[in-house]
C-alpha cells in the first residue's frame, strides 16, 4: 500500500504553504517529516487526511484517488494538534467509538497503554491537560492499527519521562505490527534513532527525500584537541564545527575515513541528522547541499 | 472507488440524538408532571388556567390555552442542527470519515429521529387526548389526521435538523468579514424590521389578497397538503445547500 502525492500545491492568501510536492510513503516504514515552523508539515498532513483539499495536484492511494475517498481515509490514522472531539466526550467513550470506526483497533492494548500512561479514562478529553491530552491520542494512534500512522508533533506536551515511553512504545507498537509512520517534528535529535527515511521540507518545497543511511553516510564527525583537530582539518570540507573547553567536534563531508587515516587522539562518529539538518536550513545552497548533490 | 462507511457514522449520531432526547423528555415530563399536579390540585376558582397561562411552554389558540411540547423539541431539533454538523464533520474525518458519509449520515438520522420524535408525539396525543391543556405535536393542522399530522411533524422536525445545518455550514463558510456583515444583517432584521412588518406579513399570508406575493404564500401554507409539500420542499433545499456547503468544507480549527 503506497500514498503518493503529487505535484500538490496549497496557497494561503499571500503564503505558499506547498509548492508542487511529490513525495510517496511506502509501506512499512518509518518516515520522518522535518522541517522548521511553517514550512509545511502540517498542511501535507492535512491534505492527505482531507482535513483541507490542495490548490492542484493529484493524492492516491494504490493508484486510487484518496480526497475524501472513505475508504483511503479509513486506512490512515492521524495524531493532529488539534482535538477534534466533542466537548462532552470522555476518554473511555472515544476509545469506544475509535473502536467502531477503525475495524482492527485494540481496545485492549488502548486500555493497557492508557494504564502505563495513567490515563484518566473517566475524565473528559477537553478537561485533560495538554500533555495527557497528546497521551490520549497517542493512546488511540497506537491502538488504531491502521495501515498509516501519521504523528503531527506526537510529544507536544510531554514530560522527558513520557516522551521516551512513547518512543518505546511506537518501536514496540511497530515490531509487533509494522505499518507505515509520519513522524512530523521539530525534536530532530529525539526521532533520529527512529526514522529510516527523511523528507526535509522547507518552504512548502521537498528539499531532500531519502533514506537517512544515504543522507548522512558522505559526512561524519571528528572529535578532540582542538591543536590537532585543527592541523587534520586543513584542506577538508568542514560543515560545522563547536569548542568546549580545550576540546573541539567537526563535522566533515566527505566519504568516512578508515580508522587508520584517523590521526591517534581523534575520535570518529556518525554525522548527526541534526546537525545536518541545522546546516541544511540555514542555507539551502550551502556546502552540505551542494555535496550532497553533487553524489 | 469510493467505499461510503455509514453504518459507525449512524450509530455514533443515533446513539448521541437518543440520549439527547431522552434527557429531553425527562425534563419536558418533569416540568409537565409538576404543572399537572398544580391544575389538579388547585381547586379554587380559575387557579388551573391560571397556571397554564403563566407556564413557561403555553400557547394560546383562539379561546383557548395549552402547554405545547412540540414546538420546544423542534427548537431542540434546529440547534442540534446547527451545533451537531460542524462536530460531527470534525469527528468523522477524525476517524477516517469523509465528507459524503458525514452529510449522508446525518441526513438519514434527521429523517429517523423526526419520524420517531413525530411518532412519539402522535401517540402522546392521542394517550393524552382528554387532557386538553396539553399538546405534543408542534403542528395541529385540522383534516390532516394522524398519518397526515405525523408527516408533517416528521418534516418539520427535519427541515428544522436541516435548516440548523445550513445556517451553521454557512457560517463555517464564510470569511471573517462576511459573517461580521452577515450578523449584523440578521440581528438588524429581527430587531428592527421583523417587528413592524410581522402583522402585514400576517396578513398576506392568510388575507385572500389578489397580490402575486400574498396569493403564492396564501396557497403554499393554507391548504394542508400545500403545506406539507411546501415544509418537505423548504428541507429539500437546505438539504442541497448542506451538501454544496460541505463537499468542499475545509476542516483545520
Amino acid at each position: 500500500m503506497t500514498i503518493q502525492v503529487k505535484d500538490i500545491s496549497k496557497r494561503f492568501c499571500s503564503t505558499q504553504a506547498l509548492d508542487n510536492v511529490s513525495v510517496a510513503f511506502g509501506e512499512n516504514k518509518i518516515y520522518g517529516l522535518l522541517g522548521n515552523n511553517g514550512a509545511g508539515k502540517s498542511t501535507l498532513l492535512n491534505i492527505i487526511t482531507s482535513r483541507i483539499f490542495a490548490d492542484n495536484g493529484t493524492l492516491n492511494l494504490d493508484g486510487v484517488n484518496m480526497v475524501d475517498n472513505d475508504h483511503a481515509l479509513n486506512q490512515i490514522y492521524m495524531l493532529g494538534e488539534k482535538n477534534y472531539y466533542p466537548e462532552s466526550m470522555r476518554v473511555k467513550d472515544a476509545l469506544k467509538w475509535a473502536q467502531a470506526f477503525y475495524p482492527y483497533f485494540d481496545h485492549e492494548l488502548a486500555l493497557e497503554i492508557a494504564q502505563r500512561f495513567n490515563l484518566p479514562l473517566k475524565k473528559k478529553i477537553t478537561a485533560l491537560s495538554t500533555g495527557y491530552t497528546t497521551i490520549f491520542k497517542i493512546v488511540i494512534a497506537l491502538s488504531s492499527n491502521a495501515p498509516f500512522l501519521l504523528l503531527d508533533e506526537p510529544v507536544l506536551g510531554l514530560d522527558a519521562q513520557h516522551r521516551d515511553m512513547f518512543y518505546k512504545l511506537l518501536i514496540e507498537c511497530y515490531t509487533k505490527n509494522p505499518c507505515t509512520i509520519v513522524i512530523s517534528t521539530h525534536l530532530i535529535a529525539e526521532v533520529a534513532g527512529i526514522i529510516e527515511h527523511c523528507m526535509i521540507i522547507k518552504d512548502g518545497r521537498v528539499i531532500k527525500d531519502a533514506p537517512c543511511e544515504a543522507l548522512l553516510h558522505n559526512g561524519y564527525t571528528l572529535t578532540g584537541p582542538a591543536a590537532l583537530l585543527d592541523e587534520y582539518l586543513l584542506g577538508k570540507q568542514v560543515l560545522s564545527h563547536s569548542s568546549l573547553g580545550g576540546l573541539k567536534t567537526a563535522s566533515i563531508s566527505g566519504a568516512i575515513p578508515n580508522a587508520e587515516e584517523i590521526p591517534p587522539g581523534l575520535e570518529i562518529g556518525k554525522m548527526n541528522l541534526q546537525e545536518y539538518f541545522i546546516q541544511l536550513m540555514s542555507d539551502e545552497n550551502n556546502s552540505v547541499a551542494r555535496f550532497m548533490e553533487d553524489q | 472507488m469510493n467505499t461510503l462507511k455509514l453504518m459507525p457514522a449512524l450509530r455514533y449520531q443515533l446513539d448521541y440524538m437518543v440520549r439527547a432526547l431522552l434527557i429531553a423528555f425527562a425534563v419536558m415530563a418533569a416540568i409537565v408532571i409538576f404543572i399537572s399536579l398544580f391544575i389538579t390540585t388547585a381547586t379554587f376558582g380559575d387557579a388551573g388556567q391560571v397556571i397554564i397561562d403563566i407556564a413557561p411552554i403555553n400557547f394560546h389558540f383562539e379561546t383557548s390555552s395549552f402547554i405545547n411540547v412540540g414546538p420546544i423539541f423542534t427548537i431542540m431539533i434546529f440547534i442540534t442542527g446547527i451545533v451537531g454538523i460542524r462536530e460531527d464533520l470534525r469527528f468523522f474525518l477524525q476517524h477516517g470519515l469523509g465528507r459524503k458519509s458525514t452529510y449522508l449520515s446525518t441526513l438519514l438520522t434527521s429523517l429517523l429521529c423526526g419520524a420517531t420524535l413525530a411518532l412519539v408525539f402522535e401517540l402522546l396525543d392521542l394517550v393524552f387526548v382528554n387532557a386538553l391543556w396539553l399538546r405534543f405535536s408542534a403542528v395541529n393542522i385540522s383534516g390532516l389526521g394522524y398519518v397526515g399530522g405525523w408527516l408533517l411533524q416528521t418534516l418539520v422536525f427535519f427541515f428544522a435538523w436541516q435548516l440548523g445545518a445550513l445556517i451553521s455550514l454557512l457560517y463555517y463558510r464564510m470569511s471573517t468579514m462576511v459573517k461580521v456583515i452577515f450578523s449584523v444583517a440578521i440581528i438588524a432584521t429581527v430587531v428592527f424590521a421583523v417587528p413592524r412588518l410581522i402583522g402585514d406579513i400576517i396578513d398576506l399570508v392568510f388575507s385572500n389578497s389578489s397580490d402575486m406575493i400574498g396569493g403564492t404564500l396564501s396557497t403554499l401554507f393554507t391548504n394542508p397538503l400545500n403545506i406539507i409539500c411546501t415544509i418537505l420542499a423548504l428541507g429539500i433545499i437546505c438539504t442541497l445547500g448542506n451538501f454544496m456547503l460541505i463537499r468542499r468544507a475545509p476542516v483545520v480549527d
